[in-house]
């Protein structure tokens, strides 16, 4: 079930040979191999995360931007109850907020 | 296996160009719905995936391993779409940074693209990857999670195939409609075709009253149909005609002969008998000219020799000639000619045309009667008309008045052979006019329409 890539596409592939190439990127059997696993969406990278949204905040001069506090807040929150996905969307769009003030 | 005579039938090769045409058609729409949709989101994400990679190994340069760590970090943790992948390994394929947890395997070459699957928050998902190589033998991975993507891309290309096959449905279908029109259609001509074959002149094409082109088809062919019919009347009838109106003369000529031949009692009896008999004979001879004159002026084989002329002068030598007749036989003839009439045409041809109408009107002029006889243009026309007071023609006969060897009742006690009116329309239409006989009250007025001569300039 692996991917679709190689399956009715080639309908449209007959008329546009080679014109984008990711549609022709390989596809191996997972069965072979072990499937890699995503880090970046555990408890253990909220707390990455925060860490990070901490020293950011040490760095920039002033007090921490009210939406940036409640954002870092509210995705520690989710994360601790275990809604990884929404905890590490809040953190992250912390970060880009400090990161990027103007934005 | 399609029969080979299938292929022999229009209308089923009609049905297929349809098809064809109809899902090339579809199949060109439907592929290039998808290259911009599914195939757009493809394109978007290796962009995004270049533009990514490049931002990376611009980093390298810069700051070194250590730079590219940071900067992937910073891409994972400001990456709000959670959608990113890298992983930066060293010569061992030790995971240095990123958020795979391992070298994915099928990732073994560089400069290429892989696919394969990843586990995310604990469900199977779908990672699109390229290899970079860095010095030092250090490599990269910089990729996307297209699952959701991929899922869009497969539902709108499944959408595109199922909107294809119902497109071919539909043109085979539609296909079977067009070649059972075009059987019917073709059909109905052939019935009629097969009918009139067989010897039934009266069947006609059906038309159906579309106004379509085939309704266009079929009027054309009744019409053409009509007019063979008219045309073999009238042969049937001019046939007829020359056996019955032949027949008496010849039938007399016989007589006499062989009358002279039984009871003859002198060379000049016999030379008399003789003499009747040619007079018959030449008469009979007369009506086979005029018949050959009708069809050569029929056949159009004398405009060769039109040129422009004044009938002026033609005219009053028929006014000439019949003047004199006429005062014989107590009948005035009112002549009213131009100085000059110029036509295009052939003047011995019009000549004895309108000799033909001052014959017949005075000859159905009654006594002491008048018969006139006028030529004058009426714009672009020109109208010889001659008109008389004798019996005319009736409405219901006038119109066959031009038929070879019509003669009307009035006529059955003067000489001639029926041939003189159908000379003159024959004439009129070679000049591109018509003859009209139209009724004088009392009288028969007949008008010879002629198109003038084109003025320089027309």
């Amino acid at each position: 079930m692996l991917s679709r890539w190689s399956a009715p596409i080639p309908i449209a592939l007959l008329l546009l040979p080679g014109a984008f190439a990711p549609a022709a990127a390989q596809v191996r059997d997972p069965v072979q191999v072990r499937v890699p696993t995503v880090i970046s969406d555990t408890p253990e990278y909220c707390g990455v995360l925060k860490n990070r949204i901490d020293g950011l905040a040490q760095e920039t001069p002033g007090a921490m931007p009210a939406e940036v506090a409640e954002l870092s807040m509210e995705g520690e929150r989710m994360c601790e109850h275990g809604h990884i996905r929404g905890g590490l969307l809040r953190l992250r769009r912390a970060i880009a907020i400090l990161r990027h003030p103007g934005n | 296996m399609i029969p080979s005579g299938l292929f022999r039938s229009a209308g089923f090769r009609f049905g297929l160009i349809y098809a064809v045409l109809l899902t090339i058609s579809a199949a060109t729409l439907a592929s290039f719905l998808w290259w911009f949709t599914a195939g757009l989101l493809d394109r978007q994400t290796a962009s995004a995936i270049r533009a990514d990679a490049q931002g990376l190994i611009e980093r390298f340069d810069e700051g070194g391993i250590a730079g590219l760590v940071g900067t992937i970090e910073d891409r994972l943790a400001t990456n709000v779409d959670d959608d990113a992948i890298y992983l930066l390994v060293d010569p061992l394929m030790n995971r240095i940074a990123g958020n795979l947890d391992t070298w994915p395997s099928v990732a073994d070459k560089a400069g290429e693209w892989r696919q394969f699957q990843v586990r995310k928050t604990g469900m199977r998902s779908l990672a699109l990857v390229y290899r970079y190589e860095l010095p030092d033998d250090f490599h990269l991975l910089v990729g996307r999670d297209v699952q959701v993507r991929v899922q869009l891309g497969n539902l709108l290309t499944d959408a595109l195939i199922w909107a294809i096959a119902i497109v071919l449905a539909m043109a085979t279908a539609g296909a079977i409609l067009v070649r059972s029109l075009f059987r019917r259609t073709v059909a109905n001509v052939s019935a009629t075709a097969a009918a009139i074959a067989s010897g039934d002149f009266t069947q006609r094409i059906k038309v159906s009253g579309r106004g379509d082109e085939f309704d266009q088809l079929a009027e054309v062919i009744n019409d053409m149909l009509d007019r063979i019919g008219r045309l073999m009347d009238g042969v049937r009838q001019v046939s007829n005609a020359i056996a019955h109106d032949l027949r008496t003369p010849i039938t007399r000529a016989r007589a006499r002969l062989e009358e002279a031949g039984r009871t003859a009692e002198s060379a000049a009896d016999l030379h008399a008998a003789i003499d009747r008999a040619t007079v018959d004979l030449d008469g009979i001879v007369t009506v086979f000219q005029a018949l050959l004159r009708i069809a050569e002026i029929e056949a159009g084989s004398r405009r060769a020799s039109f040129r422009r002329m004044d009938i002026a002068t033609a005219l009053e030598s028929v006014a000439d000639l019949y003047g004199a007749v006429a005062e014989e036989k107590g009948v005035t003839l009112a002549v009213t000619l131009p100085r000059r009439l110029e036509i295009d045409g052939d003047g011995a041809l019009i000549q004895q045309a309108v000799a033909n109408l001052v014959d017949n009107a005075v000859k159905f002029s009654p006594d002491r009667g008048t018969v006139r006889f006028t030529a004058e243009a009426h714009g672009r026309r020109t109208w010889i008309v001659v008109e008389d007071r004798g019996p005319g023609i009736p409405d219901v006969d006038r119109g066959r008045a031009t038929e070879r060897f019509y003669r009307g009742d009035a006529a059955r006690g003067t000489p001639g052979s029926g041939l003189g009116l159908a000379l003159v329309q024959a004439v009129a239409f070679l000049h591109g006019g018509n003859l009209r006989l139209e009724d004088a009250r009392p009288g028969l007025r007949a008008v010879l329409d002629l198109p003038r001569a084109e003025e320089p300039g027309d």
